[in-house]
């Protein structure tokens, strides 16, 4: 008997800890008081470390009477950005009394698919970070209201750029407020320049001055190249002269663009045919770890960018050689080059009952500088952006660059996306068909290209209607 | 009489208590079984059958996200074409690597068990700190085997950047993962009764002789093991293309795997993923009782 009673407790023990490992470690409910916070963000290390990639944070009081509104915020960061975002929630929680927000930090590589989970599981939390390649394909759905009552009442309309609101509106309606934001660069090695008798670009210039610096700076003995594109060879190539009749598509009409747009063939010809293949002035790979690294080796006069590498690259550069950020060349016919922005923005979610108090926490980030400058990203509030001031505000150690070009870049910059049936074309018929241009250069051209991205990316979007 | 029949009735009781125990221990596993397998496949069975973006709810379609992946998705011929050529060459390769190894490692010698340890580690480490290990010693510029080409006079190929070499460097780096078919292996091997070797010695057989008249047929049932493990873990491959070659270039290494990931959760069309996954499993049972059948026919259970 007593054995009996030992078998069942062991199975039964055996069961539960089955079932309470598929729980995992996101927040639950619960509060945790403000002391709690390090055990939060020890919470966030662990998981993140052992790959369940959530963490949580009730950084407020307890909702004991029915006078505080509590909201949950998901949004996705490294270890680094969960603390420092964590902490911007600690902030607002202290300087809030009638609104708590709890913060679920979730590891990047793991984010879209916990949304798809808290979608499909109708558990969205009331903010949810979104990006600008993405946040449409929710929207569609119906994931996220629209904001536009809300930010024309708190007078946000002005305070940020009209890129941006395009960028993260769906059929005419904004669904997320831009947190940060910022644009892909162009960066030049200025020992390199001065060694092949250039003058270093600091204002407007052409694309056939980019063409002819990227030429001069080559040397093929010394295995130097005027400048390396890489992946972004594909990416910026498709909205280089921005989202209108030069576009490889038009997304909201689901056609392609590709033969008869003579803006693209132009600069997949100059990229490509001309620099990488005939001049030899860029090294024809798509990633720059197949050629032993980017910009950062000091083997290339030019390279293209994000601007959350500029930190990255300085670290790694240190004092070997001078560089800094290049104006983005001009065409004459087409326009100044543009690249794909990236936000982080915050959206609400559609089934939320506390959108009001969710809509504060975002205006609240939105306006506070500290919150709109402690990121790798620049701030979308012009206020803080336009400010004279913050051209020269350099964290201590970092590297001092020309910030106006990257402010003018962000300004400049077109949405993207990249979910979805326009994802599929991206990656399976516009990728591919230009690494067939890169690596099979004998094979094909690039007419056959272009007809082939046409023909193969509107059976894609013809397939989806 | 009666003492048979109160023999029987206890032993009856006996075996009813014996049973329930038994279902008692193994009902952790059922649960998690039922809950955690048999639960999610057949609601990706009815997944598939629907028009699913992962956010909303399905809508029932019959047959179509298996009529569409089957008839004008390019990418999944193109998938499991170069998962059927990783599989044909990864499997045989690294399976004769482990016997080798396992046969080495089976002589008594010091260190054998260092050794035995050393070769299975990379088998348990992370996988992702082993791959980025890979492509640095494949890297055409800076890369090891490029120099050590050098040294000898040859210009080494673009390796994980090229076409023609990027699947036969996933194939070179699955090496590093037999480990554990190794371990099998060595399992199998010790279990030869030595009396057959030393009949064989005595009439004067050599060791190619005894390797393919004994060792061989002796270990066969451990073969057909390790096979069909790594046919199933060679048409699971995902993570190993996804990190190195992220299936270029020009998707020559695209694999099964990354079709059904890219189908999920970038093109959010859940339920042709789901369809998908299912075609991948009913070609692996249909390949896996394939091979048994064949391998059954020469595989020595027991003497």
């Amino acid at each position: 008997m007593k054995k009996k009673w030992i078998a069942i407790l062991m199975a039964g023990a055996m069961t539960a800890s089955l079932l309470l490992s598929g729980c995992g470690s996101s927040g639950g409910g619960g509060a945790q008081t403000a002391e709690g916070s390090q055990t939060g963000q020890n919470q966030a290390q662990e998981s993140a470390q052992d790959g369940t990639g959530s963490a949580s944070q009730d950084t407020g009081a307890e909702e004991a009477d029915g006078e505080v509104t509590n909201i949950e915020y998901t949004f996705w960061g490294n270890q680094a950005e969960i603390d420092t975002i964590m902490g911007t929630i600690e902030a607002f929680n202290s300087s809030h009394t009638d609104i708590q927000v709890k913060g679920i930090g979730i590891d990047p590589s793991v984010y879209l698919q916990k949304l798809s989970a808290y979608a499909s599981s109708g558990t969205l939390p009331d903010i949810v970070q979104v990006a600008v390649d993405y946040g449409d394909e929710y929207t569609k759905k119906g994931m996220f209201a629209p904001l536009d009552e809300m930010i024309e009442g708190a007078g946000l309309k002005e305070l940020v750029g009209e890129n941006l609101w395009q960028g993260l509106s769906w059929e005419g309606s904004i669904y997320a407020v831009p947190l940060q934001a910022s644009a892909q660069l162009l960066v030049g090695n200025k020992t390199l320049f001065e060694e092949a008798g250039l003058t270093f670009p600091t204002g407007s210039w052409t694309e056939e001055e980019f063409r002819e610096a990227a030429v001069k700076m080559t040397d093929p003995e010394k295995k130097q190249y005027g400048v390396i594109f890489a992946g972004n060879v594909v990416n910026w190539a498709r909205a280089l002269y921005g989202n209108g009749e030069t576009h490889i598509y038009d997304w909201d009409a689901r056609t392609m663009n590709a033969t008869g747009n003579e803006a693209l063939k132009h600069i997949w010809d100059l990229w490509i045919n001309d620099l990488m293949l005939t001049q030899k002035a860029a090294p024809a790979v798509l990633n720059s770890k197949d050629i032993g690294g980017g910009f950062e080796t000091g083997k290339y006069g030019m390279s293209l960018i994000g601007y959350w590498d500029i930190a990255e690259i300085h670290k790694v550069v240190q004092d070997s050689f001078e560089w800094d950020l290049i104006p983005l060349p001009v065409n004459e016919q087409y326009g100044q080059w543009r690249t794909q922005m990236y936000a982080n923005a915050l959206s609400i979610s559609a089934t939320s009952d506390k959108k009001e108090a969710a809509f504060e926490y975002i205006r609240w980030t939105l306006e506070n500088r500290d919150i709109q400058t402690s990121s790798v990203s620049l701030p979308v509030n012009k206020n803080i952006s336009e400010d004279p001031a913050f051209l020269e505000e350099f964290a201590e150690g970092a590297k001092h660059y020309n910030k106006q070009l990257a402010l003018d870049a962000l300004a400049n910059s077109v949405a993207w996306r990249n979910t979805g049936v326009i994802a599929e074309i991206n990656n399976n018929v516009i990728q591919t068909e230009i690494e067939r241009l890169i690596l099979k250069p004998d094979s094909t051209d690039l007419d056959t290209v272009l007809e082939n991205m046409q023909t193969e990316g509107q059976k894609l979007f013809d397939a989806e209607k | 009489m009666n003492g048979k029949k109160r023999n029987e009735g206890t032993e009856g009781v006996l075996m009813r208590k014996e049973r329930r125990y038994f279902y008692l221990f193994i009902s952790p596993w059922l649960a998690g079984f039922f809950l955690l397998t048999i639960g999610p496949m057949l609601y990706s069975f009815y997944g598939a059958l629907c028009d699913w973006d992962g956010m909303s709810a399905p809508h029932f379609l019959g047959l179509d996200n298996y009529i569409r992946t089957i008839g004008s998705n390019q990418d999944f011929r193109r998938a499991l074409v170069n998962t059927l050529v990783y599989a044909v060459f990864s499997v045989p390769t690294s399976m004769i690597f482990a016997l080798f190894l396992a046969f080495l490692l089976n002589k008594k010698h010091r260190g054998a068990g260092l050794f035995q340890a050393l070769f299975y580690f990379p088998s348990v480490a992370a996988g992702t700190a082993v791959y980025m290990v890979w492509i640095w010693l494949f890297n055409a510029e800076t890369g090891v085997f490029n120099y050590l080409l050098s040294l000898i006079g040859i210009e080494g190929p673009r390796w994980l950047s090229s076409t023609e070499w990027a699947m036969p460097s996933l194939i070179m780096m699955n090496l590093t993962f037999c480990g554990q078919a190794m371990l099998i292996f060595l399992a199998g091997l010790k279990q030869v009764p030595v009396t057959y070797y030393e009949a064989a010695r005595i009439d004067g057989a050599s060791e190619w002789k005894k390797f393919v008249s004994i060792t061989l047929p002796m270990i066969s049932p451990v073969v057909l093991l390790n096979t069909i493990m790594g046919i199933i873990s060679a048409f699971q491959i995902f993570n190993q293309p996804f990190i190195m070659t992220n299936g270029g270039p020009m998707k020559s290494t695209y694999m099964y795997g990354m079709l059904v990931y890219d189908t999920a959760f970038y093109f959010l069309r859940f339920g042709e993923a789901a369809a998908q996954s299912w075609i991948l499993c009913i070609l692996l049972m249909a390949l896996s009782m394939t091979v048994m059948k064949l391998m059954n026919r020469k595989t020595v259970y027991e003497l």
